[in-house]
């Protein structure tokens, strides 16, 4: 008989347990939202820069300028570099990335002017210079910053050797499309021997730093 | 003995089953959903835009919002940035925005955004458009946006 009632009690407690992992499952489903943002969380141990070791000496390459001037990579050589790759279309990647550059042009203060700022267009169909002259204005990037289009093949190109990649998206009706490109920002020295690749996201501040260790000679 | 543990275990599980209930079926008052620090950028004729701002969800079940109108804009559709091996993209979010009890989202860049696609006209600096949201529970909000180059938070 004591066995039988302990049996019982057991069982209820079973029910009860279970119950209870019911009820939580059920109110973690109406809890937790379906979407959730994407935090980049590289390891802890990658800052977001990656060093290019050793150096790599680019290629040189003639694209057109925002000013419908022909311009060569080479043309810029005796200052650094630092290049990204976008459209003018972008919404969110390329704008972000170029307000980045206007903080850093600015927090570099007296070094500011011995560096080049370029923005290399993956999107030359739509990309015209007078284009790229317009975004510039608009985004109060056009003081300092360098523009450059031609054609998507030779933009691909040249694309290559700094593993840049980008895919067209289908169009909508209006003829509208957005471009899947490789992010973030790409530094050569004065001598064009690229040195460092900065990841899409990372803290611009320690972009800034490290721009800062190159012109006092750290790097 | 036998009776005694059963009712234990009966009205144990009556009061979880109220609580749930009571989860589920609280009534709705007078809370509301609010969108602040709104803000969309610069873009040219025929560009795209993006608009981000702060919705707090403060009413008493979660929220999705599900359409974005406006007028300087072919379309308006919430996205998401991805970026996958240094490629990044944007992702439609195909069931809206889900914001839950008490919670408020950021659209912030790099993160969520309400995608503006062709643009009908320049977006310029410092002038003010508006959008129209609407969520699933049926509230309609229409909120100002300052048209913006943000600065890029250092911290």
């Amino acid at each position: 008989m004591r066995r039988q009632s302990w049996l019982v009690y057991l069982f209820g407690l079973l029910i009860v347990g279970i119950s209870l992992v019911a009820v939580y499952i059920v109110y973690l489903l109406m809890t937790t939202p379906q979407t959730e943002s994407i935090t980049i969380t590289p390891d802890t141990a990658f800052n977001g820069i990656t060093a290019i070791e050793p150096p790599l000496l680019m290629s040189d390459f003639t694209l057109t300028n925002q000013h419908n001037e022909p311009i060569r990579l080479r043309d810029l050589s005796g200052k650094p570099i630092l290049i990204t790759f976008g459209f003018t279309s972008c919404p969110d990647i390329c704008p972000f990335t170029l307000g980045e550059m206007r903080s850093i042009h600015e927090a570099l203060a007296d070094n500011a002017d011995d560096i080049n700022f370029v923005f290399i267009s993956v999107d030359g169909e739509r990309d015209t210079p007078d284009t790229l002259r317009d975004y510039f204005d608009l985004l109060r990037v056009d003081t300092f910053l360098i523009g450059m289009t031609g054609t998507p093949d030779s933009v691909r190109q040249l694309g290559e050797e700094y593993g840049v990649n980008f895919i067209y998206d289908e169009a909508d009706d209006s003829g509208n499309y957005g471009v899947t490109h490789t992010a973030g920002m790409f530094l050569l020295d004065e001598n064009q021997n690229w040195i460092r690749r900065y990841t899409y996201g990372m803290q611009a501040s320690l972009i800034i730093e490290d721009i800062q260790q190159f012109f006092a000679g750290d790097v | 003995m036998r009776i005694v543990h059963y009712m234990t275990v009966i009205v144990i599980l009556l009061i979880i089953a109220a609580y749930s209930a009571m989860r589920t079926q609280a009534p709705q008052d007078n809370r509301r959903i609010s969108v602040d620090e709104a803000w969309v950028r610069p873009a040219l004729t025929s560009g795209n835009s993006a608009a981000y701002l702060t919705i707090t969800n403060d009413t008493d079940n979660p929220v999705t919002l599900t359409s974005i109108a406006v007028d300087f804009a072919a379309m308006a559709q919430v996205h998401q940035t991805i970026v996958e091996n240094d490629m990044a993209q944007m992702q439609q979010l195909e069931n809206g925005l889900r914001i839950g009890t008490g919670e408020t989202i950021r659209l912030q860049p790099d993160g969520y955004h309400i995608m503006l696609m062709d643009v009908q006209q320049v977006l310029n600096e410092g002038e003010t458009v508006s959008l129209i949201l609407t969520f699933d529970n049926g509230e309609t909000l229409s909120i100002e946006a300052q048209i913006s180059n943000n600065i890029v938070n250092l911290e």
